[in-house]
C-alpha cells in the first residue's frame, strides 16, 4: 500500500494512521550568525544526542534505540509521510531561523582535527536506512572545540550511492566557531565554506559510507561526521506566530519517513540561541 | 506519462519519483558583487563545487553542456608539474585549464583540483594555477577534467516528465539582501579567448542544442572565466532564431550592450544601470523568442585581456530574497502554478541579481524539490 490520492490521505487520518509529536529544544551554546547548528546536541525533548562512541567507527542512529523526535513507530509494509510541521519561538533574537528536519542515519565519532594523515573509518556498520545512499549528505559536527585559526581545511573520501569507492569531496574550510554542535563547514562569508553539507565529487548523488578523512592543516578539536538525509524545511520568521508547513497543500511534497528514522533538527541562526526555547510539532500519516 | 492531477502527484511521491536537493552556493570568491549587476553563481564555490566547464574547450567553439558532460585539457608531454600548491603548465598541450579542473597524472594526489588562477589564463605556456593539496609532482603530462557541477535533479527519468515542485533559498550573510535568484538550465558554452579581436568572429563547431532543440526560450549571456581587461566595447550577436532565420542581430537601439569597465570572473559584464546595460540576457531582435544557434560575436573594441564565455541557457524560475536570514520559499504548484519542466541531462545553475553590495564568498543555502510522473 501507499498513498495514491487525496482520498487515501483522508482515509488514513480517519483510520487513525497518523501520529502527532511535540518537540522542544533549548540550546545552551552561543551560536554564531549564519553558522548552521545541530540541535540534536541541545537539551530538551527529545533528549540530546552527544555522538559519544568509539572514534572513527560507524554507528547507526535509530528511533528505537537512540530516540529523536517520535514519528509513530514502524508501519511497514505501509509507507509513512510527514503531513505537518510547525516551529516557533518567543525569543526575538532567535528569529529569523531557517531549520531543516533530518533523518540522522549514521555517524563517525570523534575524528581528530590534529591529525593530518588520512584517518580511515571503520564501516562494519552500514546505513540503516536510505541504504543506497541516494540523497544522503555528509554533515560535519563539532563535538570538541576547535580553535578555527586559519580556517583548517579537509576533504573526505567516500563511497557514493552507486557503490563506487574512492570518491573525494572538494576541499572545504572550517569556520571559526568553537562551540559544540557547530556544523563546521558553514559560514556566512568564508572562502571554501560549503554550508551544512559537504559538496560531493561532481556527478555523485549521495553517500553510502565514509572511507577516510584528511585534514590538510591541523587544529585542536574533534568532529563527528554524520550521514543525514534532509526531510523538510521550515523557517521561523517572527515571534508573533508559529511557522506552519503542511507539506502537500502548502508545498508540493510529502516527505517519506522510514521506519526507525532518527529525526532531529539543524538550524541557521542569526546570532546566539543560548537559552532560547524553540518549540514545534510534527504530524505523520501512513497508508 | 505526465503529472495531470493532484492525485498523480501523491502517487508519484509514494512511488519514489521525488528528489530533494540541497545546495549552498557562494558568491564570487575574489570580488564583492556590485548592487544592480547580475552574476553567474556557477563560477562560485560551495556545494556543488564551481563549474569548471565555463572557460574550458576551444576558442569560439560550441560545447554542449549536460549534467554528465566532461571535457579535458592537458599539458604537453613533460610539460606540467606541481610544487607545493602551485601547478605550472610549462608547455601547454590542449584545451584550457579552469578553476575547478580536477588534475590527474602520475603521482598527482587523488582529489587535486585548481582552486584559483595564478598567472595562468587557461592555455598560456608557463602559466601557474593554485591547487588544493600540497605535493611535489615532477614534469609530465598532467590532465585536467572539467565538469559542469550542476545541482542534482534526480537523474534520467524518461519516459516520465520531471518538474520542479518547490524552491527555497536564503542567506544569513550581511548585506546579501535584497537579491533575485534565477535558476537556469545551462545548455551550451562558447569560450572566447580572442578578446583583443574586433569585428565579427565566427562561431565554430556543429551547434546541436542538447535540450530545447527548437531554441524556444533559449537565451544567451556573457560571463568571464578570466578577469577581463579594461576595454569597454559594445557586443553584438548574430544568431538564428527559433523560426530558423539566420542573421538575427542583437538590437542596436537604444544601445548595444556595453561591457563594464570592471568585469571580474562570474560577472555578467553588460549588466548594471545606465546606457547599454541589460541583464542578465543579451537582448533579442524584435519578435524573436529564442536562439537556435549563434553565427558570430562582435566586440567593437579590444578588451585587452581575459577570457569571455557566451553561454546559452533556458531560465526556469526566479526567487526573490527580501531579507537577510529569511528564507524565500516558492511552491510551484499551489502558490505560483508553473511546475517548471526539467529535462534529462539538465545542468541547473543559479544566476544572481545583487540588490546590495554582496561580500565575497557570501553563502546562499537552499533546496529544490523535483517530482516526475
Amino acid at each position: 500500500m501507499a498513498l495514491r490520492n487525496i482520498s487515501d490521505l483522508v482515509a488514513a487520518e480517519e483510520s487513525g494512521r497518523f501520529w502527532f509529536s511535540a518537540w522542544r529544544k533549548t540550546p545552551t551554546q552561543t551560536t554564531g550568525a549564519g553558522i548552521w547548528f545541530d540541535l540534536s546536541m541541545s537539551p530538551g525533548n527529545p533528549v540530546p544526542n552527544y555522538y559519544a562512541a568509539s572514534p572513527n567507527i560507524a554507528i547507526a542512529l535509530k528511533q528505537s534505540t537512540d530516540g529523536g523526535i517520535p514519528h509513530g513507530g514502524a508501519v511497514s509494509p505501509l509507507k509513512k509521510h510527514l503531513k505537518q510541521f510547525t516551529a516557533m519561538t518567543a525569543t526575538a533574537t532567535a528569529t529569523p531561523l531557517p531549520m531543516i528536519l533530518c533523518d540522522y542515519l549514521m555517524f563517525y565519532p570523534f575524528v581528530d582535527m590534529s591529525i593530518t594523515d588520512a584517518q580511515p573509518m571503520d564501516n562494519t556498520v552500514t546505513l540503516p536506512r536510505s541504504t543506497s545512499g541516494v540523497g544522503v549528505e555528509i554533515m560535519p559536527v563539532e563535538v570538541a572545540g576547535q580553535s578555527g585559526i586559519g580556517n583548517p581545511k579537509f576533504y573526505v573520501q567516500y563511497t557514493n550511492s552507486d557503490g563506487v569507492s574512492g570518491r573525494i569531496t572538494p576541499t572545504v574550510a572550517c569556520n571559526t566557531q568553537v562551540v559544540n554542535g557547530t556544523i563546521i563547514t558553514a559560514a556566512p562569508n568564508t572562502a571554501g565554506s560549503a554550508g551544512p553539507f559537504l559538496p560531493l565529487q561532481p556527478g555523485d548523488r549521495g553517500v553510502r559510507s565514509i572511507e577516510a578523512v584528511t585534514f590538510l592543516t591541523g587544529d585542536v578539536g574533534l568532529i563527528s561526521f554524520v550521514l543525514v538525509k534532509p526531510v523538510e524545511n521550515i523557517a521561523i520568521r517572527t515571534i508573533d506566530a508559529p511557522a506552519e508547513r503542511v507539506p502537500f497543500t502548502d508545498f508540493c511534497d510529502l516527505p517519506v519517513i522510514e521506519d526507525d528514522a532518527y529525526l532531529n533538527l539543524i538550524c541557521c541562526p542569526q546570532g546566539t540561541l543560548a537559552g532560547a526555547p524553540l518549540h514545534g510539532t510534527i504530524t505523520t500519516i501512513w497508508s | 506519462m505526465a503529472i495531470q492531477s493532484m492525485d498523480a502527484i501523491i502517487a508519484a511521491i509514494s512511488a519514489g519519483k521525488f528528489q530533494r536537493s540541497d545546495f549552498n552556493k557562494n558568491a564570487l570568491p575574489t570580488t564583492a558583487q556590485v548592487a544592480g549587476q547580475w552574476y553567474d553563481l556557477s563560477t562560485g564555490g560551495g556545494n556543488p563545487i564551481q563549474s569548471s566547464i565555463i572557460g574550458a574547450g576551444t576558442n569560439l567553439t560550441f560545447q554542449a553542456i549536460s549534467d554528465t558532460t566532461s571535457v579535458t585539457a592537458t599539458t604537453a608531454a613533460l610539460g606540467g608539474s606541481i610544487a607545493t600548491t602551485v601547478f605550472t603548465d610549462t608547455t601547454h598541450g590542449t584545451g584550457r585549464f579552469t578553476v575547478g579542473s580536477v588534475l590527474t597524472g602520475t603521482g598527482v594526489a587523488a582529489g587535486t583540483y585548481i582552486v584559483s588562477l595564478g598567472t595562468g589564463t587557461g592555455a598560456n605556456a608557463g602559466g601557474t594555477y593554485n591547487v588544493n593539496i600540497s605535493q611535489t609532482v615532477t614534469s609530465q603530462t598532467i590532465t585536467a577534467t572539467q565538469t559542469p557541477s550542476g545541482i542534482d535533479h534526480g537523474g534520467i527519468v524518461s519516459t516520465d516528465i520531471k518538474h520542479i515542485a518547490n524552491a527555497s533559498m536564503f542567506s544569513a550573510a550581511a548585506t546579501t539582501a535584497p537579491a533575485v535568484m534565477m535558476l537556469i538550465d545551462q545548455i551550451a558554452v562558447f569560450p572566447i579567448s580572442s578578446v583583443t579581436t574586433t569585428g565579427a568572429q565566427t562561431m565554430l563547431g556543429t551547434q546541436t542544442l542538447p535540450r530545447y532543440a527548437d531554441g524556444k526560450g533559449v537565451r544567451a549571456y556573457l560571463v568571464p572565466s578570466v578577469v577581463m581587461g579594461a576595454g569597454t566595447p559594445t557586443v553584438q550577436l548574430s544568431y538564428t532564431n527559433t523560426a530558423s532565420v539566420a542573421g538575427r542581430l542583437t538590437p542596436a537601439s537604444p544601445s548595444l550592450p556595453i561591457i563594464n569597465t570592471t568585469a571580474p570572473v562570474g560577472s555578467i559584464p553588460y549588466s548594471g544601470t545606465g546606457v547599454g546595460k541589460y541583464g542578465p540576457f543579451l537582448p533579442l531582435a524584435a519578435g524573436d523568442s529564442g536562439i537556435l544557434s549563434v553565427q558570430s560575436v562582435n566586440f567593437s573594441a579590444t578588451m585587452v585581456s581575459g577570457c569571455m564565455n557566451l553561454v546559452l541557457c533556458r531560465p526556469l524560475l526566479t526567487l526573490p530574497i527580501t531579507t537577510v536570514g529569511v528564507a524565500s520559499e516558492r511552491d510551484l504548484l499551489n502558490q505560483l502554478p508553473s511546475l517548471p519542466r526539467v529535462y534529462d541531462g539538465a545542468n541547473l545553475q543559479w544566476l544572481m541579481y545583487a540588490g546590495a553590495a554582496t561580500p565575497v564568498n557570501s553563502s546562499f543555502y537552499g533546496n529544490l524539490d523535483f517530482l516526475w510522473g
